[in-house]
């Protein structure tokens, strides 16, 4: 057990424990307001339940690094299973909770969370174990392909269902990064980008609001000006921040000015009272978990590892780059939380949980009982394949 | 011994850079994804080549390997060597192979062990990749990693260039937008300074109140169900019921309490929240309050609900003492609150000066208590007293009577609210007979022991004759000042003659504001005299107008050494930061007369307190100067009749040192003369300032002390 041995596990602990602790700070400075306002003098309310959270994500984050990858590698049909028929019990009435349309919230008592977090995961965990079976720059067999675009579908469909456009863009993008990395050729590639394509067309055709919101976030891009509510606030959380922000706890567009500003639209916190020496540091705290995340990937033996420390980081980095980027209307605003930082509990949960799975990665070679195999392709006992 | 041999060769300082610069060509070839992981990747292989080793070339990297365990840790050596042998070379080598990641590092390791494929082509169908098919997958893998990790790394560039943009670049705009939304304009309530005597006592204060009204169409419709509401509310603030409903009978709109107090508007909204009543307001006012009630009424004035002065030094300060209308920048959030962050009002804020005056309230009772009493003994109309510094010109008590409460001022008239010390002009009398005699002196026309035949009461000038008040014979000019002979000094007036006189009275301040700094102020009137008749009025003081505040001051010119000094009330104005506006500080105006003549005049002055017109102002143990007056008083068409007049009394203590000129005047006094009335009033009122002020009555003492009047006096 190398669990002591932490030469590996520091560059990737480091920047996400202090990720954590500026999401405790900055989880307190923006939702006390809303503790307050909700009429209960509740101003730890929202940091009590992240610090719980916390403790729960480091639980998730041990219990991670115990897993052996191979019996993780022939769980991931049923843990998808799961996670799918979870994202589906939110619509069963009594337990499924909606806030502002979307239903998103699983609720037993006093315990709710949002089981696209653990889905996300999921979906990474099934990409590996589809893609990992396959030889790089190869014709994949249709059955392949066949499992990889009924997970695509799969991925997709479900956080639509729910209105979570922003988890579904993830997704695709994940699908797409995960792809091109498992190996895919590039017209396979270009093949699946046009059906996805076709698909988003349609889906602005069928709704014309998407379309009228994706020409107010053209409209509003470059100037900040004129364009919806939130990202007009958003801005003007960022650029009153300056170089050196206003002060940790002095940002005004928390008093309600900037909607959501403890989930979705913390960043813009983060600039307002840090500054742009704080929002830099909390990018490049991302970058590290990004370099850290892929080097594990890069020196993993096993091709499952790789690719699964692979796509979990991918999808912790461009969950935070997206949020980012909708706080700096970059791209259109899609509710999506800041990994770490962000308000929320399951996010919290199932990011530490990917770090741990992405430690775990990292020792595959060391545990595992199977004997060391360097071979990137296939495993003995796997299907043939035919050089091309 | 030398050696013939060339010296072994010496690493000049360019090829050690050019070896160093190697060196660093080589880490930068290693991976740029994970710079610095070469050790580690190295560490981590080392602990792996022992199986490794042992699966792929056992005879070649261990020729004795163990046959046995049993005989313990020695015979591990070789693979122990063998490891690391390759350690070390892993590590010397490191840049040359760091190209590869750790887990391709293994494959080169194995590379010599196992033999190259034929052909990559030509493997059967199920069979194990070849090793350079592998390979070319592992590079193609790692490439396709870095390109990834190079993607993302563009996007972190896209939002660190756009972050800055945002942040840096456009930072004026949106600190400027933010502001609009941020910031709010928090209306101050007016407000008003506080006015405090010299010794910091408050005279004027002000306090935030409300004025509570009531729209009675809220109250009287329909069949009346708000009649418990209106009765409580009325219990209140302490209203009958009836007169609110009479009042709300005829109007729309009915003041329910004006002004009320911070205390009863809580009450009233705890009520209107509790009982559910609609058409009760308030709004802000503010309250004026006057600690010491009717002190100082005539020359602190009185304000208006808006909180702007209307007359006396609320009127004349106003600039400085109100604030209203002023904003004060606040936070708000997004619904519109307000948030109080704790700062005060910004500097823009201006107004809420306090003004420090130069009045000593315990001067000021004294003169006021005096002058009143006076008033009642004597019958008069009104009274008016000045109790002024000589040698400065600060005025310490500024008297006016009756009195007024100057927060509830329409009750008396403005003829009572008049500050009749800087805005009354009356006919002067004998007090400026000082004027001729200041001139006379200084021109050296006249000795004090010189004698003038005052005419036994009766002196034809021209077709019109004077008169004395009682006949005299001869007389010197010391007599004739104690005795005050119109005669006497309608002589000296006509040796002096019109222009000197005139230009007399003018150095003396006649005929001029003396800039005391209060509004009202009035000019007097001086005219040259035409005829003889004329002059000789002017040197008793007929035929012109002065204001009590220009006698005091001409006096206390006499009192100084013959330097007239401005008179003044505002000692200083200070903003609400501290800072000083305005400072009033002691005037020369000009020199009058020499101060030997000034000392001469005291001299002769101090007779009429011996033995003159003014005994009833003596003081035991101080030598007094002064000088009595009566004034027929007039209108436009001419003197009114005998009774009808004006009594003053001026004078300066003590006599050799001057400390304190005080002014009283009288207007109707129903009997009594000039000293007989007002001369009591004047030495109670100079007594209680030498006893505030602890002059000694011993003359000797006294020289020592003129200094340090300036300092305000320790209660």
């Amino acid at each position: 057990m190398r669990l002591l041995a932490l030469r590996r596990e520091i560059p990737i602990l480091v920047p996400m424990v202090i990720l954590i602790g500026i999401g405790w700070v900055m989880v307190f400075s923006t939702a006390a307001v809303i503790g307050v306002e909700s009429g209960h003098v509740a101003v730890f309310a929202h940091l009590r339940r992240q610090v719980l959270a916390t403790a729960i994500g480091a639980l998730g984050l041990y219990v991670a690094l115990r897993l052996p990858l191979t019996a993780l590698e022939a769980l991931a049909p049923r843990l998808l299973a799961v996670a799918s028929a979870l994202m589906l019990v939110v619509f069963v009435p009594g337990v499924g909770r909606s806030v502002a349309r979307a239903t998103r919230w699983i609720s037993l008592g006093p315990v709710s969370f949002q089981p696209v977090e653990l889905f996300k995961v999921a979906v990474v965990l099934m990409y590996a174990r589809l893609l990992c079976a396959e030889r790089l720059r190869a014709a994949w067999p249709l059955r392949t392909w066949g499992a990889l675009a009924a997970l695509a579908v799969l991925s997709l469909l479900l956080p639509i269902l729910q209105r979570d456009f922003g988890s579904a863009v993830l997704m695709l993008a994940l699908a797409v990064g995960l792809l091109w990395l498992g190996g895919a050729r590039w017209s396979a590639l270009a093949a699946f980008g046009g059906v996805a394509l076709a698909a988003a067309v349609v889906a602005f055709a069928s709704a014309p609001y998407r379309l009228h919101r994706l020409q107010l976030y053209l409209a509003g891009f470059g100037h900040g000006g004129g364009a919806g509510y939130q990202t007009q606030q958003s801005l003007i959380a960022l650029g009153s921040g300056g170089l050196r922000g206003v002060g940790l706890g002095e940002s005004v567009q928390k008093l309600l000015f900037l909607p959501s500003a403890h989930a979705d639209f913390i960043f813009a916190i983060i600039g307002e009272e840090l500054g742009l020496i704080g929002a830099l540091a909390v990018v490049g705290l991302y970058g590290l978990l990004l370099r850290e995340g892929l080097s594990i990937a890069q020196a993993s033996v096993m091709r499952f590892a790789r690719l699964l420390a692979s796509g979990l980081t991918i999808l912790i980095f461009l969950q935070a780059v997206w949020h980012i980027a909708v706080s700096l209307v970059l791209v259109p605003t899609k509710g999506l939380a800041l990994p770490f930082v962000s308000y929320g509990g399951s996010s919290l949960i199932a990011s530490m949980t990917a770090i741990g799975l992405i430690l775990r990665c990292a020792d595959d070679g060391v545990v595992s009982p199977a004997p060391v195999t360097w071979v990137p392709v296939n495993q003995p006992g796997d299907r043939a394949w035919t050089p091309s | 011994m030398l050696s013939p041999h060339t010296p072994p060769p010496r690493r000049d300082p360019l090829a050690r850079l050019a070896g160093g610069l190697a060196w660093f060509r080589r880490r930068r070839a290693s991976p740029r994804f994970a710079p610095g992981r070469d050790a580690r990747a190295s560490a981590t292989t080392a602990a792996w080549v022992p199986p490794v080793a042992a699966l792929t070339r056992p005879a070649a990297s261990a020729p004795s390997a163990p046959k046995s365990s049993t005989r313990g840790i020695r015979f591990d050596w070789p693979r122990r060597t063998a490891a690391a042998v390759t350690a070390a070379a892993r590590r010397r080598f490191a840049g040359w192979t760091a190209g590869a990641p750790a887990w391709l590092g293994r494959l080169e390791e194995l590379l010599p062990a196992i033999p190259a494929p034929a052909s990559a082509g030509a493997a059967a169908p199920g069979a194990r990749p070849s090793i350079a098919v592998g390979l070319a997958d592992a590079e193609e893998e790692r490439g396709r990693l870095r390109m990834l990790y190079r993607v993302a790394l563009a996007g972190i560039a896209v939002v660190v260039v756009r972050l800055a943009t945002i942040q840096v670049i456009w930072y004026p705009k949106y600190s400027g937008l933010a502001k609009r939304q941020h910031v709010a304009a928090y209306k101050l309530p007016a407000s008003r300074g506080a006015i405090l005597d010299r010794n910091g006592r408050p005279l004027a204060v002000s306090q935030e109140g409300a004025a509570v009204y009531l729209i009675p169409r809220y109250f009287f419709g329909g069949k009346d169900p708000a009649r418990p509401k209106l009765t409580r509310l009325c219990a209140l603030l302490g209203r009958s019921v009836a007169a609110v409903r009479t009042e709300a009978a005829r109007k729309a709109f009915v003041w329910l309490k004006r002004p009320a107090t911070p205390a009863e508007v809580e009450r009233v909204r705890l009520l209107c929240a509790s009982d559910r009543i609609q058409g009760v307001g308030w709004e802000p006012l503010c309250l004026r309050m006057y600690p010491e009630g009717r002190t100082a009424s005539q020359l602190l004035g009185c304000t208006n609900d808006e909180g702007h002065g209307l007359e006396g030094l609320e009127y004349g300060y106003d600039k400085y003492l109100h604030r209203g209308g002023g904003t004060m920048p606040v936070l708000k959030d997004s619904r519109g609150r307000l948030i109080f962050t704790g700062g005060g009002p910004s500097d823009e804020v201006t107004g809420m000066s306090s003004l420090t005056l130069t009045i000593d309230l315990g001067v000021q009772h004294a003169a006021e208590r005096e002058l009143e009493q006076g008033m009642v003994r004597a019958g008069a109309k009104w009274g008016c007293a000045i109790v002024m510094v000589p040698s400065t010109g600060e005025i310490l008590a500024l008297a006016n009577t009756p009195r007024f409460f100057p927060d509830a001022f329409q009750s008396v008239s403005a003829e009572v609210r008049a500050n009749h010390a800087v805005s009354h002009m009356f006919e002067p009398g004998s007090t400026f007979k000082l004027v001729a005699l200041a001139s006379a002196l200084q021109e050296n026309l006249v000795r004090e022991e010189e004698v003038f035949d005052c005419e036994r009461g009766a002196f034809v000038l021209g077709d019109q004759v004077l008169h004395d008040v009682e006949p005299y014979g001869r007389l010197t000019l010391a007599e004739m000042v104690a005795y005050s002979s119109n005669i006497g000094f309608a002589k000296v007036g006509l040796r002096l003659g019109a222009s000197r006189l005139l230009a007399k009275a003018r150095e003396f301040g006649f005929g001029e504001v003396t800039r005391v700094g209060l509004p009202g102020e009035e000019r007097g009137m001086l005219r040259k005299p035409a005829e003889k008749f004329d002059i000789a009025a002017m040197s008793f003081g007929q035929g012109l107008a002065v204001t009590p505040i220009q006698i005091a001051s001409a006096y206390g010119a006499v009192a100084n050494g013959g330097v007239l000094m401005r008179p003044f009330v505002v000692r200083e104005v200070r903003d609400t930061k501290g800072r000083v506006r305005v400072e009033g500080r002691p005037e020369r105006v000009r020199q009058v007369v020499s101060a030997t003549v000034a000392r001469r005049l005291a001299a002769l002055l101090t007779g009429v307190v011996d033995y003159g017109t003014g005994q009833a102002a003596a003081i035991r143990g101080v030598r007094v100067a002064g000088k009595t007056g009566t004034a027929q008083k007039s209108n436009s068409k001419g003197y009114l009749p005998e009774g009808e007049k004006l009594v003053t009394f001026v004078g300066f203590l003590p006599a050799e040192a001057p400390r304190f000129l005080v002014l009283v005047t009288m207007d109707r006094p129903r009997w009594g003369t000039a000293g007989g009335v007002v001369g009591p009033v004047f030495r109670e009122i100079a007594q209680a300032a030498l006893r505030l002020y602890s002059v000694p009555a011993a003359p000797g003492a006294l020289a020592s002390l003129t200094e340090g009047e300036q300092a305000p006096r320790t209660p």
